[in-house]
């Protein structure tokens, strides 16, 4: 009788290793790679690291654009810091997520902020979208939750058979069909950095956006905005911590839609001078001018290195330069 | 910790190893006891205190009772097991829904109360551990059986983690004799206990969470929008995740227990092929059934007093037995309504002799799929918002209405289910699960399992709390 149980389960386990590599193998044949999702959970762990130590990190905060363009390995062997954390949130405004570290006494590093138009200088779109969420899960979050998010981001971070694309639902939806899955062109890791394949399809990710309701939030409302920031940036100093904006690249429908509905002297040039600290637009600096967004917003896995290069070689330059540096 | 995630699989291989050291039984049943507090801790490290606190005062309380003779002062002593207990539900379960209807019959009295906010979390699974702790200092009070030897062995028999938060609601009978002495685990027991656990985690993480789960969400979130086909599925479907939620959980706790070397009773046995509400309340949650039944139905008086009263002790019972499931007026019309079934039942089957047919015959067929439409009915008012919500779904199952929430895949997909689960559980109706299992030739037993594992591999990856983890 027990040994029925001993080869029932020996014969199982065989089964699902065998279907289960195989399995795996025939969708990496098709391009799929491993790609972590649970990103609440893991953006509460790396919030966590920004104040681990002694909290004089480096954050990245903002939107898609610094999530998929700051590759925080190359950045850090471009300027000699620690490597980043990955704080940007798909979508989302940087102003919570740095009035949070700025509320913060245990951080006492620099946040590098990213300034999306459409999304800083948006009146439509709501500051509070997502990351107000991302907070509140952070704030809520069991140590139970948090172990478990950091063995499944393990797990998703070797096997594709965990993808979204390929799980439940939406793969029979897409079988009956009679189609098979297209490999996806993002992976995220568990350090929440976003490589972005290296030949997308040419798409204006956000211009449905610009189309559908982003407008610019005005003159009254970027200074409220800048006001907002500056009074964060004075908390953020009384513990050491410091920032800088940076305005990642952009190009055709999305460079078109941000100039047309935050032109640049209204918007960029007046934020800039108000914000009371370092700011980088990368269209002023000649080694980051040339980096072209194939979809208009996201540079691509084969730019990112390159591009973090040269970005952190301005970042030195502007934050070891006292007069650019300016009140920092 | 939720058995559908890895950070379980961590746990309980850790738990499974310690447990199969060659160290003393009582190093290896404390071993057990720690990892089941931190089971419970980690969803909310403080709440640790309710169940030692629970633990605590039924180890004395049990111990003082069974040395005393004098009925006065027994009473009293029970009375502080049932304050403890009952105390500790009322306010954490009931705390806020007390205060709520309290408002409100102050308001319609003309007072304009306003009590303060009660932002009162319940602590996971204190409505069956409580219930578990109190059943053994009841057994004691009515001299049923003998308190605990040892403190250890109650403070596991309360604590025991693969029944802690949603049962079954185990007796001290059944489970502190496991504790006495260790028993060496087979590999049948490992192999039964390793296939309830995969069996069970399919129940849940596939035809619960994803084959029915978003079906019975989609419907019972915008209840104005359900046409008739779509009320039908939204509630076949909630007829079907509650149960292969609940029967999943309890077939990963006992499958658990089995890998540890502790047999726990069943829970379900093929519920929705019931002949009647009666036979239906025999099947499912069984060991809340018998709870209520032998702590709460009896000590009522039972049938003892004739068919009224009998009818209104099943009233009783039904209707606090609702409220067990949850601190809302729904649920106690939800248990109203089966307890209205139950007497109703009864008074058929005495008057008129009707008995539930013998055989294989139409008429069972007919009267299990009866019963099956009004129980899968009745639970619009356990899972819609509001009772205005529930009224909704029933007024669109009656009247025919176009429907526009469900596509066709989902139609079909709860369609195919549900066959499935009434055919496979009338296949099981007199029939023990376990013992099928191994009836089932050890190569198709793998297939099985193999299919069950890859499905829950492939599965949509969030991690669901069970359903039940509420009550």
């Amino acid at each position: 009788m027990s040994h029925r149980w001993v080869h029932t389960w020996a014969l199982a386990l065989l089964l699902v290793i065998v279907v289960g590599v195989a399995w795996e193998a025939a969708w990496r044949a098709r391009g799929f790679r491993p790609s972590v999702s649970n990103d609440m959970e893991l953006w509460a762990i790396e919030r966590q690291r920004a104040v681990a130590g002694e909290g004089n990190g480096v954050v990245i905060i903002g939107s898609s654009r610094v999530k998929a363009g700051i590759v925080p390995k190359a950045l850090a062997e471009a300027t000699g810091w620690k490597t980043p954390i990955q704080l940007a949130i798909n979508f989302s405004s940087p102003v919570l997520a740095l009035e949070d570290l700025a509320a913060d006494p245990r951080f006492h590093g620099l946040v590098i902020v990213d300034v999306a138009p459409i999304i800083l200088f948006n009146g439509f779109w709501p500051l509070e979208n997502m990351v107000g969420g991302y907070l509140a899960y952070r704030d809520n979050a069991r140590w139970s939750e948090s172990f478990n998010t950091w063995l499944t981001s393990l797990v998703e971070s070797f096997f594709v058979f965990r993808l979204p694309e390929l799980s439940g639902s939406h793969l029979f939806e897409t079988l009956i069909k009679g189609e098979l899955p297209a490999a996806q062109k993002f992976h995220d890791d568990r350090f929440r950095v976003t490589r972005i394949a290296s030949s997308p399809a040419p798409e204006a990710p956000h211009a449905n956006v610009g189309d559908g309701g982003a407008v610019g939030m005005g003159k009254k409302g970027l200074d409220a905005l800048i006001a907002r920031l500056n009074a964060a940036l004075v908390r953020l100093r009384s513990h050491h911590a410091r920032a800088v904006f940076v305005s990642m690249p952009t190009a055709g429908a999305m460079a078109e839609t941000e100039n047309r509905l935050f032109p640049r002297e209204e918007y960029w040039d007046v934020f800039a001078k108000g914000i009371e600290a370092p700011a980088i637009n990368c269209r002023d600096e000649a080694e980051l001018a040339r980096f072209v967004p194939p979809d208009g917003s996201h540079l691509t896995a084969a730019q990112t290195v390159e591009f973090n290069h040269a970005l952190g070689r301005v970042l030195v330059r502007t934050l070891e330069t006292p007069a650019r540096a300016g009140s920092q | 910790m939720l058995f559908n995630s890895l950070l379980f699989l961590v746990f309980f291989t850790g738990v499974f190893c310690l447990h199969r050291l060659p160290l003393s039984w009582t190093f290896r049943k404390a071993n057990l006891l720690v990892a089941s507090y931190l089971f419970y801790a980690a969803w909310n490290p403080p709440f640790v205190l309710l169940l030692w606190w629970s633990t605590v005062v039924d180890w004395f309380v049990a111990k003082r009772l069974y040395s005393m003779s004098d009925a006065g002062r027994r009473r009293a002593l029970l009375l502080v097991t049932l304050c403890s207990n009952l105390g500790l539900l009322g306010y954490f379960k009931y705390g806020g829904f007390l205060l709520q209807n309290f408002t409100v019959l102050m308001h319609a009295l003309g007072i304009a109360y306003q009590p303060p906010a009660a932002n009162i979390v319940l602590p996971v699974g204190i409505s069956f551990y409580t219930f578990q702790s109190l059943s053994y200092t009841l057994d004691v009070y009515f001299r049923r059986s003998k308190p605990a030897d040892s403190f250890l062995d109650f403070a596991l028999y309360v604590g025991f983690f693969p029944q802690l938060v949603a049962g079954p609601i185990v007796r001290s009978r059944d489970f502190l004799p496991q504790c006495e002495r260790p028993k060496p685990v087979t590999a049948r027991e490992l192999g039964i206990g390793a296939s309830l656990l995969a069996f069970g985690l399919f129940e849940k993480v596939v035809l619960a969470d994803w084959l029915l789960s978003p079906s019975a969400d989609a419907v019972f979130n915008q209840v104005s929008a359900a046409g008739s086909m779509d009320a039908w599925m939204g509630t076949l479907a909630f007829s079907g995740q509650i149960f292969f939620d609940f029967s999943g959980y309890s077939m990963c706790a006992i499958g658990a227990a089995m890998c540890l070397g502790f047999h726990l009773p069943r829970n379900f046995h093929s519920p929705y092929a019931s002949l009647g509400f009666s036979d239906f309340w025999r099947r499912w949650h069984i060991s809340l059934s018998t709870w209520l039944r032998d702590y709460l139905y009896i000590p009522l008086g039972g049938n003892r007093g004739g068919e009224t009263s009998a009818g209104i002790n099943v009233m009783i019972t039904m209707l606090i037995g609702g409220l067990w499931h949850g601190a809302s007026w729904r649920f106690v019309v939800w248990g109203g309504l089966h307890g209205s079934y139950l007497v109703a039942e009864r008074v058929f089957r005495q008057r008129r002799g009707l008995e539930a047919p013998a055989g294989a015959s139409v008429a069972r067929v007919v009267g299990a799929l009866a019963t099956f439409v009004v129980v899968t009915v009745t639970w619009t008012f356990f899972r819609a918002h509001t009772f205005g919500d529930a009224v909704t779904i029933i007024r669109s199952l009656v009247v025919p209405r176009a429907s526009t929430i469900l596509g066709a895949g989902s139609v079909w997909t709860i369609g195919i289910v549900t066959v499935l689960t009434l055919a496979g559980q009338w296949f099981l109706r007199d029939k023990d699960f376990e013992a099928e299992l191994e009836r089932v030739p050890w190569w198709a037993g793998s297939i099985l399992l193999a299919g069950a594992i890859l499905a829950i591999m492939v599965a949509p990856g969030d991690d669901r709390a069970f359903i039940y983890f509420q009550f």
